[in-house]
């Protein structure tokens, strides 16, 4: 629809054809920049007045109605700070660092489908493509590590890359058995073999949710898993010696993938954009029809958001794991059991078709 | 389109190149590394950008990432006496390194230039015509595609791969033997 | 095909990384800069740091790490077996039960010889 008024557009000034293209894509960029960006101003703001509410706090309340515009003066404050690079670091590797840990988490903002057909870029291997790019932001924390010149940052950043790699692969297995099932790797794809709350891939795949969600955690340094950042013992990990933008893009790349990684659950686990009941309140209604996507939309807002919800609670829960306990969970307990969720499903599949 | 197609792939070959020289001459040990992760992951774009996503997506998931995790461990757990770049001064090594990459070269050559061609019988000539080739060229990177030619044309080579890997696992407790009391 | 259709992949990749960019650019426009050597240095609660920051680190990461990449391999080869399972059959099913078992063969290998474990 957009891309016809902008080829309209460009017939009508006489532009050349060509970039038409371009600028769809530059169109589909700012969009999704804009959805990530809302989001995580939404999800700091929810994730502290969630956690207050869980700790029984009032959480921010005074900036703007309710405390709503809290993280955006937080955000003011961030760009309006000095920007420290201490003393013996690197400076080129110190600024690349967090570039490298954000840039592509808007990548995977752009493989996650928010409609029907309507992702970022289309491709027939987004899942895998997805995998991949969102594994490289761990570069960004090897850099950064290095780069301060800190001790904390140094072992914060270690551990980072440690839990990162340790926790990735019963992720991508656990994706592999939702590729198993659905027999494709495109994500489109994989939400529409899962158009009704029977189809969910949730139901025959529970132990593979189990082990993505746990591994969501670990990647994300998020609580039980967050002692890349243990303030106790570590100050803050790898962005020690982090002050101002660069900061704050780690702070934003943090919660942004907090967001697309729940996404990412509901996408292979829940149905993703579908609705659970197989047919869409808005596809009844004449006009409305053109614009099933905005409830698409909504579906995935709201399974993505009770996902979010989910992690948040598991911070206020659960305990800090110790650093040997950690590891070995990963290696002795989840790889070998994604692995038997992976035989378990493959024979599922091949008995009952 | 052809023109913007074979721009980019100049543009991503020359970073290929370039960062893989730099990762040889850079002065500092972390700006090797740093190149080194640059030409892998333009290797990785250089695949996606001949529609073979599955293998693009694995060069980013194993060379970019895992490889390049590997790299850096190696330079944090060596002491502060090692080199601190890779520029090789030593006259032997170079000679040895200029051997190594003509047999390399000549390997790939001699591996490549079959296909290529396109009368003879190589690998692909079992899909018509050169343009046809073409086309099923395109198919090649994919996971289906790969899937087929594993599972039922390779299946050997297959399995002795899961032994390569245990072999690999193998070799990780060996070196693991020698630093037990290291903690 | 324009860029073997990821033409928008690449495009992502290049905006995302000047969107990260712009942001610290307009920091660096906007940001106050009065650097001194108390600030510039480096934070180690409040002690004055000692010795290098960048320590050295225990071979043991880098053994996980091979660890990763031999997994890692195991499972992008699954991948496209997944992908096409259904028209393969039975037999395809079990040459990747062998191939999972060889390498879960190596997990236990690496459990009896305590690679997986933190502190040995």
């Amino acid at each position: 629809m957009i891309k016809a008024l902008i080829a309209k557009l460009f017939s009508y000034f006489s532009l050349p054809h060509i970039l038409v293209g371009f600028v769809w894509v530059v169109f589909k960029f700012a969009v999704i920049a804009a959805i990530m960006v809302v989001v995580v101003l939404m999800l700091v703001l929810m994730e502290r007045r969630v956690l207050a509410v869980l700790t029984i706090r009032k959480g921010p309340n005074r900036v703007g109605p309710n405390g709503l515009l809290q993280t955006i003066a937080d955000a003011i404050k961030l760009l309006f700070k000095e920007d420290i690079v201490p003393t013996g670091a690197d400076r080129v590797l110190f600024t690349l660092a967090p570039v490298l840990f954000f840039a592509p988490v808007l990548v995977v903002y752009g493989l996650i489908p928010f409609a029907e057909g309507r992702a970022g870029i289309d491709s027939s291997c987004s899942l895998l493509l997805l995998l991949a790019v969102s594994s490289v932001g761990i570069l960004g924390l090897v850099s950064a590590g290095w780069a301060s010149n800190n001790k904390y940052s140094m072992l914060g950043s270690m551990r980072s890359v440690a839990q990162g790699i340790s926790y990735e692969l019963p992720l991508v297995i656990a994706a592999l058995g939702v590729v198993l099932l659905s027999g494709s790797m495109s994500l489109n794809e994989i939400v529409l073999a899962q158009k009704n709350i029977l189809d969910w891939y949730i139901l025959p795949s529970g132990i593979g949710f189990f082990i993505f969600l746990t591994c969501t955690l670990a990647e994300l340094n998020r609580c039980p898993f967050d002692l890349p950042e243990a303030e106790s013992e570590l100050v803050g990990g790898y962005n020690t010696e982090y002050s101002g933008m660069k900061f704050a893009l780690f702070f934003l790349a943090e919660y942004a993938l907090l967001f697309a990684y729940s996404a990412v659950i509901a996408t292979l686990f829940f149905g993703g954009y579908t609705s659970p009941f197989g047919v869409y309140a808005m596809g009844f209604i004449p006009y409305l029809k053109k614009i099933v996507f905005v409830e698409q939309f909504f579906w995935l807002m709201l399974k993505t958001f009770v996902i979010v919800y989910l992690i948040m609670w598991i911070r206020a829960t659960l305990p800090r794991l110790r650093a040997d306990q950690l590891m070995s969970f990963s290696w002795k307990f989840l790889l070998p059991l994604s692995f038997l969720n992976l035989i378990l499903l493959a024979l599922l599949k091949y008995y009952l078709g | 389109m052809e023109f913007l197609n074979s721009a980019v792939f100049l543009i991503f070959a020359a970073m290929i190149i370039f960062s893989s020289v730099f990762a040889v001459f850079a002065h500092k040990i972390e700006y090797s590394v740093l190149s080194a992760v640059v030409c892998f992951l333009s290797v990785g774009a250089l695949f996606l950008t001949l529609s073979a996503d599955f293998i693009g997506a694995s060069q980013i998931m194993i060379y970019g990432v895992g490889v390049s995790i590997l790299l850096a461990f190696a330079i944090m757990f060596t002491g502060k006496d090692s080199p601190k770049s890779l520029y090789l001064t030593n006259p032997l090594r170079v000679f040895l390194g200029f051997v190594l990459v003509l047999t390399f070269l000549s390997v790939l050559i001699f591996f490549i230039s079959p296909v290529l061609d396109p009368k003879s019988d190589g690998a692909f000539s079992s899909y018509g015509s050169f343009a046809a080739q073409i086309e099923s060229i395109r198919q090649i990177g994919t996971a289906k595609f790969i899937g087929r030619r594993i599972f039922c044309d390779y299946v050997l080579p297959f399995e002795l791969l899961s032994l390569l890997l245990l072999a690999g696992i193998v070799g990780v407790g060996y070196l693991a033997g020698g630093s037990k009391k290291d903690v | 095909m324009f860029l073997g259709g990821f033409g928008a992949f690449f495009a992502f990749a290049v905006f995302s990384v000047m969107f990260a960019v712009a942001a610290l650019v307009v920091s660096f426009i906007l940001a106050p800069k009065a650097p001194s050597e108390n600030k510039k240095s480096t934070y180690e609660c409040g002690m004055q740091p000692k010795g290098e920051g960048q320590i050295n680190f225990s071979v043991k990461y880098y053994m996980f790490a091979i660890l990763f990449i031999i997994f890692e391999i195991e499972a992008l080869f699954l991948f496209p077996w997944a992908v096409i399972f259904k028209k393969l059959g039975l037999f395809a099913l079990i040459e990747a039960f062998i191939f999972v078992f060889v390498l879960l063969l190596g997990l236990v290998y690496a459990c009896q010889k305590d690679l997986l474990e933190w502190r040995r």
